[in-house]
């Protein structure tokens, strides 16, 4: 006795069954004209996949950068309605945020230029203009500075600044700074650092006796800061 | 100029204190990847990849979509640092005021490598019953051959297709198969009010499917960019 044989399944039942919506199994899996057709179909659909998949959706990075917020307004507001509607958008979001969560990151607390007291150091003449204000001090290396330089004296709060400015003996054209610093705690807690804008150009340690130099300097504009935890004495465009 | 060397070993400390939930002070971090990033200074880079580099590993290692990929952690560890390095202007990087908020993008950066990779493969989430039907078609010398276009003709291709869709349904249903890599059983599950059944989705399916086989503007688009691609 030989099986009935069923009709061919349409176009819509091989797609349900490529798709694993099993149906007309047995007849499709022993026809090779429906083979061949869900081949063809099978072709189709993976092409427009393969050309089209995720086409009008923001990349994974932007999407991304919409969570961490990095985006501009108009990017915002279109991302936004995109994801509203688009599961496979949310998905990722939600996918984002979960490995966000597993693999957290430490609160930073108050940031430090919060918790740092800025002092603006304030001139107060320079040594060889008579100024015999407390201490008198003068840094070490001035003993070995041309007639020409003149050491600046600066104040800020319990502190008392002295700066000198030098062509710089090792390297021709650039400039080498010399300072002392004096105050009631230990000087060797302060590092000088220069600055041009938020760019940090150099820095060096300050001595146990308060003194520091830095060499091999452009004869640019710097902002200065003497650092120490919670402290921070900074002289604004100090021009070397 | 500030030694990079000693620049990287002052992060170090920061980014270990950082870790270990200590107050810090991020300024050296965020100089070194100011000159590694915006000052695009090589050495500098290279002090950025030794000293971030076991960090991004656990990262990538801890993802949830890392290990469907089939890839090594090696691979997309490479991607990430890659992908900050193009990302990051320099503008981007004026809003970082920490080391925590550089931490957070870098993470970033290896989840987007991560779903990059699983976006251009979707094959990758077909089932265990779609598979099946591949093997049964393979079996039978019935091979699937899939061309890829460039972007300008996919987007080409985008054009002329979506003015055949004749209404709503069908643009829905063809945004969910083919954009969205949505089975129909899945989008009668989360749509199942707009249709009667999954069965009216096939058959939405199929009548899509005829038509664009049947457009000649799009088999001349697909012979003359495609080859012997049908669609």
């Amino acid at each position: 006795m030989t099986p009935s044989i069923s009709p061919h399944p349409t176009d819509a039942e091989l797609l349900a069954w490529l798709n694993g919506d099993a149906t007309h199994s047995a007849h499709i899996t022993h026809c090779p004209a429906c083979l061949a057709r869900v081949g063809v179909l099978s072709n189709e659909e993976q092409f427009l996949q393969a050309n089209l998949y995720r086409a009008d959706c923001p990349s994974a990075h932007e999407l991304g950068e919409y969570e961490l917020k990095l985006l501009p307004a108009f990017r915002i507001n279109a991302i936004a309605a995109h994801v509203a509607h688009c599961p496979r958008c949310s998905q990722e979001l939600a996918l984002l945020r979960t490995f966000f969560t597993a693999s957290p990151l430490p609160e930073t607390g108050p940031s430090a230029a919060e918790q740092i007291r800025v002092i603006i150091a304030r001139l107060l003449g320079d040594v060889r203009a008579g100024w015999q204000g407390p201490g008198a001090m003068q840094p070490v290396m001035a003993a070995m500075r041309g007639e020409e330089h003149k050491p600046q004296i600066y104040e800020a709060g319990d502190y008392q600044l002295t700066i000198e400015v030098l062509d710089d003996p090792i390297n021709p054209g650039r400039r080498a700074l010399f300072g002392l610093l004096i105050g009631e705690e230990a000087p060797a807690l302060f590092e000088i650092q220069l600055w041009q804008g938020d760019h940090l150009v150099t820095y060096a340690p300050v001595d146990e006796y308060g003194n520091f130099s830095i060499s091999d300097l452009m004869n640019e504009s710097y902002d200065l800061k003497l650092i120490k935890p919670e402290l921070e004495i900074r002289l604004e465009a100090l021009r070397l | 100029m500030t030694s990079l060397q000693a620049l990287a070993q002052q992060c170090a400390q920061e980014t270990h204190r950082f870790f270990q939930r200590q107050a810090q002070n991020t300024r050296y971090c965020l100089e070194l990847f100011h000159r590694a990033i915006v000052a695009k200074q090589e050495e500098a880079w290279e002090l950025v990849y030794q000293q971030y580099e076991p960090q991004v590993t656990k990262w990538v290692l801890r993802h949830p979509s890392f290990p469907s990929t089939g890839e090594t952690a090696d691979y997309f560890v490479n991607l990430a640092f890659l992908r900050l390095w193009t990302a990051i202007t320099p503008a981007k990087f004026a809003e970082f005021n920490d080391i925590k908020e550089v931490m957070r993008y870098l993470q970033l950066c290896v989840h987007s490598v991560i779903i990059d990779h699983l976006r251009a493969r979707p094959s990758a989430t077909i089932g265990f019953e779609e598979h099946e039907a591949q093997r049964i078609l393979s079996e039978h010398g019935i091979r699937i051959d899939v061309k890829v276009l460039n972007k300008v003709q996919q987007e080409k291709l985008w054009e002329i297709i979506k003015t055949r869709l004749q209404n709503d349904k069908e643009r829905f249903i063809f945004d969910c198969c083919y954009k969205l890599d949505m089975k129909p059983g899945e989008i009668f599950q989360q749509c199942g009010d707009q249709f009667r059944d999954v069965r009216e989705i096939y058959r939405i399916k199929e009548n899509i499917l005829a038509r664009l086989r049947r457009d000649k503007e799009i088999q001349a688009f697909l012979q003359q960019n495609a080859g012997k691609q049908q669609a």
